[in-house]
């Protein structure tokens, strides 16, 4: 669970957001939404320890996020960026950096460590991978790759800016599904979306971001229903009569 | 997740730690070939039973003479800056996230040559104070780069650059110092090549305690190194101290580098090309990657001087150039052949 009370973000002294309240559940899928440039990405990264807060505080399964551990915190939430290195490793090495944060001072891995990077590789479905470099692989397998690197810190909190980015269609209900199951194992799951209807199908609770704030933070069905989704992307959000989203132009 | 297909059908060459192991003892064969090619050949040539026939023969022998006072400093120094040399690229081109980086690249060399010429100027004969000014010259040097970069904001272009433009002024350093103490800096020339025409065991042991520590230190960092390796954001993201990580693996590239710089002069290309050469033999694991280069440094290192003392005998080429006039072609040959033409993406 993580919980944002307050919080302001931004660069160098510049807030870009302010006074951002929600709660993420754990068991729930909750997707940041928002026009370009609105600060989705800039509020992933500070809950990420990866900016530092400009006010307000962000509670970590109850506990106040600047008092863990470097490795303590990696071990309560991983962070999956948008953009990431490709280093020449091969699969299963990439996936098992996932433990670092729960290895020892000599770094070895156990027994246990080597499992938990199976099993994660083979619910992201990249086992068969498992020996070829990152290097070789399409810009949508490695998403997979990566995400299943951020299983295996077994983390009970999962932040995932733009993960279905690079994907193809198909590709993209197939991860949102996974990440729909993850949440229903009881995983906190927070992805930052740019396509309004898959967060409207897929999310349990949407945050709409917009003008340097919160605008409000609610189910799908409530947040079409308020009509708010319309006016900050300056289209019309429409239903079918099977309960798919889909959204039009204005006019 | 069935629908998922792959779109390459062709798969990487495995990499057990089988292979691994056994490429690691392939280069360590490779590093003791070299090193008895290099007790071996000279102006004066021996066979191996007559090398080993003179370590048990008495003081007068001068096949035991040559061999103790100048072949075996001669092969250590050879071996040693090679290692050195390296790894400090190794870990410089990890931490730097840049294929082109290496001590000599981005003037930590140039620091270590700096100073270990001023503290020859000024302090002739002390070798152990030129080990020491050389370890300052390439921390100082390599410290500059990267704070400079940090306040730049740290990209590894600014990174690059910086290191091109503080190398350029500590070269400028090391001419003027070779102009205004012509008598002081004897041999200066060589030093600016890099050799190993005048090692002695002194010159090696005021080094090897920078030597080994930085060695130990870059053995122990290497989990963390593959760590740092996911790109900084991933890395902090797992709980890596990616600030200390990156500070550590400098300092253990400026202990090598002013290590080597202090007896071997400038050697250019053995920390540039030898970790290329190496990842194509056993991956970017740098666990196993260090240990490699290390070992492939030093049997490159020797070799190449040997070579030198070999193909104009009796005269003597500085190794260094040797080095370059080899490692060039080597090098380019390795960037053309890749599949695609592209080493790195």
């Amino acid at each position: 669970m993580i919980e944002f009370r307050g919080v302001a973000v931004g660069y160098d002294g510049t807030p870009v957001l302010q006074n951002v309240s929600f709660t993420a559940q754990s068991g729930q899928l909750t997707a940041l939404i928002g026009p370009n440039g609105c600060g989705k990405t800039t509020l992933l990264r500070t809950a990420a320890r990866q900016l530092s807060l400009m006010g307000g505080a962000v509670q970590v399964d109850g506990r106040d996020a600047s008092v863990f551990g470097r490795r303590e915190f990696a071990r309560a939430v991983a962070y999956m960026p948008q953009i990431r290195a490709v280093p020449d490793i091969d699969v299963y090495a990439l996936v098992c950096h996932g433990r670092f944060p729960h290895l020892g001072l000599s770094r070895h891995m156990t027994e246990y460590d080597r499992v938990s990077a199976e099993r994660a590789m083979e619910r992201m479905g990249v086992s068969r991978w498992r020996d070829r470099s990152l290097r070789e692989l399409s810009g949508g397998e490695r998403q997979r790759v990566y995400l299943a690197m951020a299983l295996c810190q077994e983390s009970g909190t999962l932040l995932l800016d733009e993960p279905s980015a690079w994907l193809d269609a198909p590709h993209q209900f197939e991860l949102l599904d996974e990440l729909k199951k993850l949440s229903a194992d009881g995983k906190t799951v927070v992805i930052v979306l740019h396509d309004l209807p898959h967060a409207l199908q897929y999310a349990d609770r949407v945050v709409l971001l917009s003008d340097g704030g919160m605008k409000v933070a609610l189910p799908p069905d409530e947040l079409f229903a308020s009509g708010f989704a319309d006016g900050v992307f300056g289209v019309r959000v429409c239903r079918a009569a099977d309960g798919a989203y889909y959204v039009q132009p204005r006019h | 997740m069935n629908t998922w297909q792959s779109s390459y059908t062709r798969s990487l060459p495995i990499r057990s730690d089988k292979q691994k192991l056994h490429v690691i003892a392939a280069l360590t064969g490779l590093m003791l070939l070299a090193a008895m090619l290099s007790l071996a050949f000279g102006s004066q040539s021996y066979s191996l039973s007559r090398l080993f026939g003179a370590l048990g023969s008495d003081a007068a022998d001068p096949a035991r003479r040559i061999l103790l006072h100048v072949r075996i400093p001669r092969t250590l120094e050879c071996a040693a800056s090679g290692a050195a040399l390296a790894v400090a690229g190794v870990l410089l081109q990890a931490v730097l996230n840049n294929a082109m980086a290496s001590p000599n690249v981005i003037g930590v060399n140039a620091g270590a040559g700096f100073f270990a010429l001023l503290a020859s100027s000024l302090l002739p004969g002390s070798a152990a104070a030129v080990s020491a000014a050389a370890f300052v010259g390439a921390l100082g040097a390599a410290m500059l780069i990267y704070l400079l970069a940090l306040r730049a904001g740290l990209s590894r272009t600014t990174l690059v650059l910086a290191g091109i433009a503080v190398g350029g002024m500590l070269t400028a350093g090391v001419n003027a110092l070779r102009l205004l103490y012509p008598d002081a800096a004897v041999g200066s020339d060589a030093f600016m090549a890099g050799g190993f025409s005048g090692a002695t065991m002194e010159n090696l042991t005021g080094a090897l305690p920078f030597l080994l520590a930085g060695l130990i230190l870059a053995l122990i960092l290497s989990p963390d190194v593959n760590v740092l390796c996911l790109g900084e954001e991933s890395a902090a993201g797992l709980g890596l101290s990616v600030g200390r990580t990156r500070f550590l693996a400098i300092l253990a590239s400026a202990l090598l580098a002013g290590a080597a710089v202090s007896f071997a002069g400038l050697l250019s290309f053995v920390g540039l090309l030898v970790p290329h050469i190496a990842r194509k033999f056993i991956g970017s694991d740098h666990r196993w990657l260090i240990p490699a280069s290390a070992l492939l440094g030093a049997a490159f290192v020797t070799i190449c001087d040997v070579i030198s003392r070999v193909v104009f005998a009796p005269y003597e080429f500085p190794s260094g150039i040797l080095l370059s006039l080899l490692g060039g072609p080597f090098f380019l040959s390795l960037l053309l052949g890749h599949k695609r033409g592209r080493l790195y993406d």
